[in-house]
């Protein structure tokens, strides 16, 4: 018992250090967090529910979905895609690959707006082809979406290349051996090793997704009822002084958020489940 | 021949796995891939399983050409080290699988499927595991799992890489036995890569010798180890004492230094070094004991010719060191009575007879 006591701290430090977490988890999340909700149902319940029958907001959200509805896919199935190639094969310019993943990470969001301007505006490298076709891409849905997916794109492949990485290729020759095509291998082997990162992947693209404002804000354009998202006409809506509308759209979004995390979280469980049957 | 290999070649970068490499193995043997790491032996199994694609050269497998082929047309079955269960299948499905994936036409009905995966169970002796995730299985019991998984899609050839090298020497032990027998039961070409000579003599019919991607020696068990193609070969399988010596007119002359010119290499097994308290013919060589060992049955005896100085080990019986100990008596004579003599000048390898 004597050398128990060697390695324990003071009494006061577990107490201090818990006091000074929880005060500042306090201010700067639950603080926020609940003026939210407050400010949201500040002109009562009635005038809450009434905010989403604004037909501007309902349209914000219809977007948000939309966008979301076509990038987790999209990103899903190009990060199974980038993941699957940087594990199983064998390339030059492999690390670089890996490296170009990052991208949309390590770039202000602000930036990789503009860059779909660059690209796609009417002074851009193929605007004026767009103009000629009669194509919008910036200031409209398929710019909001396009520029969405660039920066949701990596979640995916990031937290499936380390995985896919330490699994190996073992259980797929395996399976390669006893017969089994490439979709076979894949539905049959792989996809079940990998699910529960696939799906946390999933869920981290979708939260960006929806709650993504750098990026869309450049290619929005804010065009009333037609290309703003959810985060864009919180600000608008702000801007214009209608506190209330503004935080009942964000209440929404943070509920949005909320039930992410909370997926988030049962996910986690279930992949510590997991490792620890597999050890 | 069941697996024709030709001038099979292999580089990963500019490290060269496999050099030119030219083998046939025959029907209904096991046959070895024996070599130490980066030898080459796990490539050509890979090669031959089509996991990996040759730089040049063919293979065929009994008569048809399949260099061309992938995995999954070539009917091996395929033993991992580590096993590569499905860790998310039961240990039924595991073995199911290859049966279970056959497209409908030749896929056998579920009954046949059951029938079967039992009676493999059966035969590696784990019928009541057939509901267990793998990892409720100890590393033995997985690469059971994995042998019967491979034999259930009835291969033409079972490849096993390095097999028992996960597991403790007990369970290893045990594995080799068992699978020799199981070999003697179905009799299925087999071709199996370890770095364990041991594991090779003891399960073996045939095996090839590896070093550097290319193929050192081929032959039966006794064979190579007898009659060991060159000093490699002689090196590898088992101990051995290797010293510098010369030969003046057939007799053994140790006073000869690396740097000399003249000299041979002198390879002896420590179990063909006797150790004697006289020297009635003449023959023997002086040495003085430097340490000893008790290894249960049998004694090592670490040595020291008087002349030369050279460090030569003894494998000897118990009974035999005890009487040589209670005689207490220095020096004593070392007869070597099996050696191997290798001449670098001209690069001979022959018998060394007293």
């Amino acid at each position: 018992m004597r050398t128990a006591k060697l390695n324990r701290e003071p009494r006061w430090l577990k107490p201090t250090l818990m006091t000074v977490a929880l005060t500042f988890l306090a201010v700067f999340i639950f603080l926020p967090v609940y003026t939210i909700f407050h400010e949201a149902l500040a002109a009562g319940v009635f005038a809450y529910f009434g905010y989403f029958r604004d037909p501007e907001i309902f349209s914000a959200i219809k977007l948000t979905l939309l966008t979301a509805l076509i990038c987790v896919p999209v990103n899903t199935f190009f990060g199974v895609l980038t993941a699957w190639c940087v594990t199983k094969f064998e390339f030059r310019g492999k690390n670089v690959l890996i490296t170009m993943i990052e991208i949309p990470f390590a770039i202000s969001p602000v930036i990789a707006g503009l860059l779909f301007i660059f690209l796609f505006g009417s002074f851009g490298w193929v605007g004026s082809w767009l103009i000629e076709h009669n194509l919008k891409i910036v200031f409209a849905v398929p710019g909001i979406v396009l520029a969405t997916a660039f920066v949701t794109f990596p979640f995916v492949a990031r937290e499936l290349i380390p995985l896919m990485q330490e699994l190996g290729k073992d259980d797929e020759e395996a399976a390669m051996t006893l017969g089994a095509g490439g979709l076979q291998t894949f539905f049959r082997v792989t996809l079940p090793n990998i699910k529960w990162g696939l799906l946390y992947g999933v869920i981290l693209t979708n939260a960006r997704a929806i709650g993504e404002f750098g990026a869309v804000a450049v290619v929005s354009g804010l065009i009333r009822g037609v290309t703003t998202t959810m985060p864009l006409y919180i600000e608008i809506l702000y801007n214009e002084y209608m506190f209330s509308a503004a935080f009942a759209v964000a209440s929404l979004l943070t509920l949005l958020a909320l039930v992410t995390l909370t997926v988030k979280a049962i996910l986690e469980r279930f992949i510590a489940a997991q490792r620890k049957i597999k050890n | 021949m069941s697996i024709a290999i030709t001038n099979i070649s292999k580089k990963f970068g500019d490290f060269v796995a496999l050099d030119n490499v030219n083998l046939s193995l025959p029907t209904g043997e096991i046959t070895a891939l024996l070599g130490p790491s980066g030898s080459g032996k796990t490539t050509l199994l890979r090669i031959i399983a089509g996991l990996e694609g040759a730089d040049a050269g063919a293979i065929s497998l009994f008569g048809e050409d399949a260099s061309r082929q992938p995995t999954k047309d070539r009917h091996v079955g395929f033993v991992f080290q580590h096993y590569a269960l499905f860790k998310h299948m039961s240990v039924f499905d595991n073995v199911a699988f290859g049966l279970k994936i056959r497209p409908r036409r030749t896929r056998p009905s579920k009954a046949v499927i059951r029938d079967k995966v039992y009676h493999l169970l059966q035969m590696v002796q784990l019928e009541s595991m057939a509901n267990r995730l793998p990892t409720e299985l100890s590393g033995g019991q997985k690469q059971r799992v994995a042998l019967a998984r491979a034999l259930a899609v009835e291969p033409k050839v079972l490849l096993l890489d390095e097999p028992f090298g996960a597991l403790d020497a007990k369970v290893r032990q045990e594995l080799r036995r068992w699978l020799r027998f199981l070999h003697d039961e179905i009799h299925l070409t087999s071709v199996f890569v370890t770095h364990d000579q041991e594991e090779a003599l003891e399960v073996s019919d045939n095996i090839v010798i590896l070093n550097h991607g290319k193929v050192e020696q081929i032959g039966s068990p006794e064979e190579v180890y007898d009659h060991p193609a060159n000093p490699f070969v002689y090196g590898f399988l088992g101990n051995v004492n290797l010293f510098r010596a010369r030969l003046d007119r057939g007799v053994l002359n140790l006073d000869q230094h690396e740097k000399q010119t003249g000299g041979v290499d002198f390879f002896v097994r420590p179990q063909d070094v006797a150790l004697s308290l006289t020297n009635d013919d003449g023959k023997g060589v002086e040495a003085k004991i430097k340490a000893y060992r008790v290894l249960g049955g049998r004694v090592r005896v670490e040595l020291q010719t008087l002349v030369g100085g050279k460090e030569i080990e003894a494998d000897i019986e118990k009974k035999q060191w005890q009487a040589i100990r209670d005689a207490d008596r220095e020096p004593v004579y070392l007869l070597f009575r099996d050696a191997k003599i290798y001449t670098a000048a001209d690069r001979t390898w022959s018998d060394y007879v007293i």
